[in-house]
């Protein structure tokens, strides 16, 4: 049973990881880094529960408003990093924030100024 | 008992990943992680409260089901109205943008 326990776990951890790894978007990591803040606090109960310690119960409290407060300020910051309308240039939905996209330096170079 | 309950929020946790993996869709995660990831984490603390013996040990695991059942849907809430927002700005931006880039290009033929 503990074992069974610990690899549904494991494998819940894995998945959302995938999803962190492979997310197209910013909100999508954002959804898998929850996640696995969640199977982190579900592994941490659950081992003290098969121990019978429970040293560890206070940082459960703690990583789930740590994982919240983090979550709002994921939120925040999607939300204002649009507030600069030429941060996503070529209009996929993936901002081009560091510079390097195909469409936003190539075009910042030939028209400096241009899109305003 | 409790072994019964942490392993039922276990398996509600690994389906809720599935849900979140499988789909594409920001919203349809969304969905998955605030229902069925809350239901899951709240039934493994609560089964893990029922075989604790301490009472500090099962009013931390409590109050840790209940932040979690408070603070779940509100960072659904975030995260649900900061994608649409974006996504609906990323599309405004994707629209007026090419009108105005082909309009002002030719008013500067035409006008130069």
């Amino acid at each position: 049973m503990k074992t069974i326990t610990f690899v549904v776990l494991a494998a819940a951890g894995a998945l959302f990881m995938l999803r962190t790894v492979r997310g197209p978007s910013l909100s999508a990591r954002v959804i898998g880094m929850d996640g696995m803040i969640v199977v982190g606090v579900g592994a941490i109960a659950a081992d003290a529960m098969y121990r019978a310690d429970g040293i560890y119960l206070p940082t459960v409290v703690v990583i789930t408003l740590v994982g919240f407060v983090s979550t709002a300020a994921s939120a925040r910051f999607i939300e204002r990093r649009e507030l600069d309308a030429d941060a996503d240039a070529d209009g996929d939905g993936v901002a081009d924030a560091d510079g390097v996209g195909s469409a936003g330096s190539a075009g910042r170079e030939d028209h400096p100024g241009g899109r305003s | 008992m409790a072994q019964v309950f942490v392993l039922a929020g276990a398996v509600l946790i690994l389906f809720s990943a599935l849900g979140v993996t499988r789909f594409n869709d920001v919203m349809a995660q969304m969905h998955f992680l605030s229902k069925a990831t809350t239901l899951g984490i709240v039934v493994l603390l609560v089964g893990a409260a029922l075989g604790m013996d301490s009472a500090n040990d099962w009013t931390s695991l409590l109050l840790a089901a209940f932040l979690q059942m408070m603070t779940s849907p509100v960072s659904a809430n975030l995260i649900s109205r900061s994608t649409y927002l974006r996504e609906r700005r990323v599309h405004e931006a994707s629209e007026t943008g090419a009108v105005d880039d082909v309009s002002t290009g030719r008013t500067e033929i035409s006008g130069s």
